[in-house]
């Protein structure tokens, strides 16, 4: 007999909460992970009154999550937001075709508008085409160009004034501890706002509203409110982004739960020497006007590679630019430095 | 052939508080089938602090004559009667 | 911590040439890593030798600390006052952070009472790298420039830190160390012989070291991005009570309020007014001070107002002043802040009373 009861109402616990490990009841969880995500959002402002929001929505469970938690605190605190959901399909047989059919189905049961934009109509590539021609090497590279800008242009044919993303805590605390050991300090900076911006307006303001949400409550939740998600891995690439430093922030949760918050604090209050910090100058690409600090931007330099053929010399192109323009403002030792650190974000 | 040992930084710990040891191998040893057999006979407790695969855990030192063993080919070098090899850890706390 | 600091200190030759006046401190930590009163007494005459060995040793003063110390009350058995303290904290990492604390408070106060400008460690780039990851595990991220600094000028009111071996790598030292037929004294830490994934500071140094092992960029990368951080300001005598960090302006106001919030009489020293009192990272250890190990207390999703801890204040037996399981120093940090504080607001008074007039 578990005779365990919640902390909160006394009933029988059925949970215990990952972040807390406090015992919980289901009807309680729901609350307090419900309140939660509401206040992230009210005390940081994430949102104003008549905006439209797009929630980027890929199937998986974080961003179904999503998008029930946002449509049910849009009704019940009435933020007034007219919410869409985007997606996008990367042309993935097995992989995206299915978890695209799980949206499809969100979109019916929340009743909200759901655009899909494709690899295929704004690049003329699937990914099962790009990678029939350049093999599993960098694939993933092309992907998350394609995919950023992907999702800029959904924003822009939905004229949306914010979007929202599934970015869980332990996704932040990951990237903070990456960025750490590579010593990316604009990243580092960036990655714990828990909106980014461009200042000059070039892309669509990003949120992430489960900033301080443990993956474990997500996929809690998910189980115990039945949400239809999709959860097979991307066949091009199992396990991407489960590297060291997600290992280590499993086993940190595991040894102490507080940890993943913890992380997330430790870089809100990091003090950064603006001097350190490279200002991007931003510009129009001049092929496609999508914002870039190049000329062409990485998106239609890898278009071109792929379309005359030489794709992978293309990756190498485009990374080997950048590391010149940043060496041009470092010391010759530091650059050697960098190179040998690039080996880690190669292999993460 | 005999080979002599020795642990330090707390590793003596896992080997009964022994510093040093000779130990008595067959020829074409290599640190490698070292690590093995002073797992086998000497190790006390707590492999996984000694060990790391077939190879020592990362962040204990090995010296072989006072050299890196990462100059002499690492866990696939062959001991030589009376080599002296060190093992240190550097870990805090051992 | 320390056996790094003492096994290692002796290796820098360049020490001897430049001349200044320098001595030794042994913090002796047995009592709390469970060593007999034998073996405590062995080390520390295993690390006096170690240093009279060396040429110029006869020169130099020797002292030992008992960590203890920090304890030391009339009529108690200090001994059992700090083995109480640390198993308070009902969790391994937590222990493992009240005895670091513990052993930079004693040098630090030592250096103060002491009358020395400078304290030199020996933590290479390794130890401090790990260090660098534990402490942001711990949410006191904003102090780690103050951590990895070479020479942290920012005072402990009047006390420097320096660090020599803070490019070395562990494994550099260790080898120097072999070549030069050094032999470090080993002092257990409370983790030894505990399982590899144990603790954060056990698992942080399990993880960076198998990174360094592939990618021998690791530890120095770290470093430089904490090169890269702004150095808080010290200026102040408004730190956490506890560790004695540089507080963000959040936990200072929080701090702030906690010390006006008080009232003649008042219990100083509830285990939720010593939290707001602290830094964040040590209100995070507190949660586990004589709690329970499934951390129930932990704070709900408003993480970026740690103060409100409104779980710790229950767990207080009443009647008990918790304050009194600390260590002195907490003790004294606590009335000096109070102190400051008054003084500040009688200041304050007194300027606008003149400007009245």
């Amino acid at each position: 007999m578990n005779g365990k009861s919640c902390v909160r109402c006394g009933n029988k616990a059925q949970l215990k909460r990952p972040k807390t490990g406090e015992l919980i009841c289901k009807e309680c969880f729901f609350v307090v992970f419900e309140t939660e995500v509401h206040e992230t959002i009210t005390s940081s402002n994430l949102f104003s009154r008549g905006e439209r929001v797009a929630i980027a929505a890929s199937g998986g469970k974080d961003s179904t999550v999503l998008a029930h938690i946002m449509k049910v605190l849009n009704d019940r605190h009435d933020y007034g937001l007219e919410l869409f959901l985007l997606s996008i399909d990367e042309g993935i047989t097995g992989y995206r075709d299915d978890s695209l059919e799980s949206v499809k189905r969100n979109k019916e049961e929340y009743q909200l508008p759901l655009e899909i934009v494709s690899y295929e109509q704004l690049y003329g590539w699937t990914m099962d085409a790009i990678v029939a021609q350049i093999g599993m090497k960098n694939n993933c590279t092309f992907c998350g160009v394609f995919r950023r800008q992907a999702l800029d242009r959904g924003c822009e044919l939905l004229k949306v004034d914010k979007m929202v993303t599934g970015h869980n805590a332990d996704d932040v605390a990951e990237t903070v501890l990456m960025n750490v050991l590579r010593g990316d300090i604009a990243r580092l900076q960036r990655c714990v706002a828990i909106v980014t911006h461009d200042e000059s307006g070039g892309y669509i303001p990003r949120a992430k509203p489960f900033k301080y949400t443990y993956e474990k409550e997500i996929v809690m939740y998910a189980y115990f409110k039945k949400l239809d998600y999709f959860s097979t891995e991307c066949i091009y690439s199992p396990n991407a982004y489960r590297g060291f430093a997600r290992e280590l922030i499993k086993d940190l949760e595991r040894v102490r739960p507080q940890c993943i918050v913890d992380i997330i604090r430790s870089a809100e209050t990091f003090q950064f020497d603006t001097v350190n910090i490279r200002k991007q100058v931003i510009s129009r690409c001049e092929k496609c006007a999508y914002i870039s600090s190049q000329k062409i931007c990485r998106a239609c330099v890898f278009l071109e590679g792929l379309n005359s053929g030489k794709a992978k010399l293309s990756v190498f192109e485009s990374e080997g630019k950048t590391q010149k323009s940043k060496a041009r403002r470092v010391e010759e030792e530091e650059k050697v430095e960098r190179s040998k650190v690039s080996i880690l974000n190669a292999d993460w | 052939m005999k080979v002599k040992v020795e642990f330090s930084g707390g590793l003596e710990l896992l080997f009964d508080k022994a510093t040093r040891l000779t130990v008595d191998v067959d020829e074409k040893t290599t640190i490698k089938d070292l690590i093995a057999y002073l797992k086998q006979n000497h190790l006390k407790e707590k492999p996984e602090l000694f060990m790391s695969g077939d190879s020592v855990r990362p962040g204990i030192l090995v010296l072989v004559n006072d050299v890196d063993w990462e100059l002499l080919d690492g866990a696939d070098y062959k001991v030589e009667p009376n080599d002296n090899v060190v093992f240190i850890s550097t870990l805090h706390g051992g | 911590m320390l056996n790094h600091l003492m096994q290692e200190i002796v290796s820098p030759h360049s020490y001897r040439t430049i001349s200044f006046f320098w001595s030794v401190l042994y913090i002796d930590i047995g009592a709390a890593v469970g060593l007999s009163e034998e073996e405590r007494l062995e080390r520390a005459g295993q690390v006096r030798d170690q240093f009279a060995s060396r040429e110029h040793g006869s020169q130099k003063e020797f002292y030992i600390m008992p960590l203890e110390y920090a304890f030391r009350n009339d009529g108690e058995n200090c001994v059992e006052k700090m083995q109480d303290y640390l198993n308070s904290f009902k969790q391994l990492s937590a222990r493992e952070d009240a005895l670091r604390q513990l052993v930079q408070t004693a040098i630090l106060n030592f250096a103060q009472e002491n009358n020395f400008s400078n304290v030199i460690t020996a933590e290479s780039a390794s130890n401090l790298s790990i260090r660098v990851i534990t402490e942001i595990c711990k949410g006191r991220g904003f102090n780690i420039p103050l951590i990895t600094s070479y020479d942290d000028s920012s005072t402990h009111e009047g006390v420097r830190i320096l660090r020599p071996l803070k490019d070395k790598l562990a494994k550099e030292i260790a080898f120097y160390n072999a070549v030069e037929k050094l032999k470090p004294v080993f002092i257990p830490d409370i983790t030894t012989g505990t399982p590899l994934k144990s603790s954060v500071d056990r698992l942080v140094e399990e993880f960076i070291s198998s990174l360094q092992a592939n990618f021998p960029s690791t530890v120095h990368a770290i470093l430089r991005t904490t090169e890269k951080l702004k150095v808080p300001n010290m200026q102040t005598v408004f730190n956490c009570v506890v560790c004695n960090s540089v507080l963000t302006r959040d936990e200072r106001r929080s701090q702030e309020e906690a010390v006006n919030g008080l009232h003649t009489g008042d219990d100083l020293t509830n285990l939720q007014r010593l939290g707001k009192m602290s830094c964040y990272g040590c209100c995070r250890e507190l949660d586990f001070f004589k709690s329970s190990e499934n951390c129930s207390n932990l704070l709900s999703s408003k993480d970026d107002a740690p103060q409100q801890n409104k779980f710790v204040s229950e767990r207080i037996a009443e009647g008990k002043t918790i304050l009194e399981d600390f260590p002195i120093y907490v003790n004294d940090n606590i009335h000096k802040l109070i102190r400051m504080s008054r003084e500040q607001v009688k200041e304050s008074i007194s300027e606008y009373l003149i400007e009245d007039q």
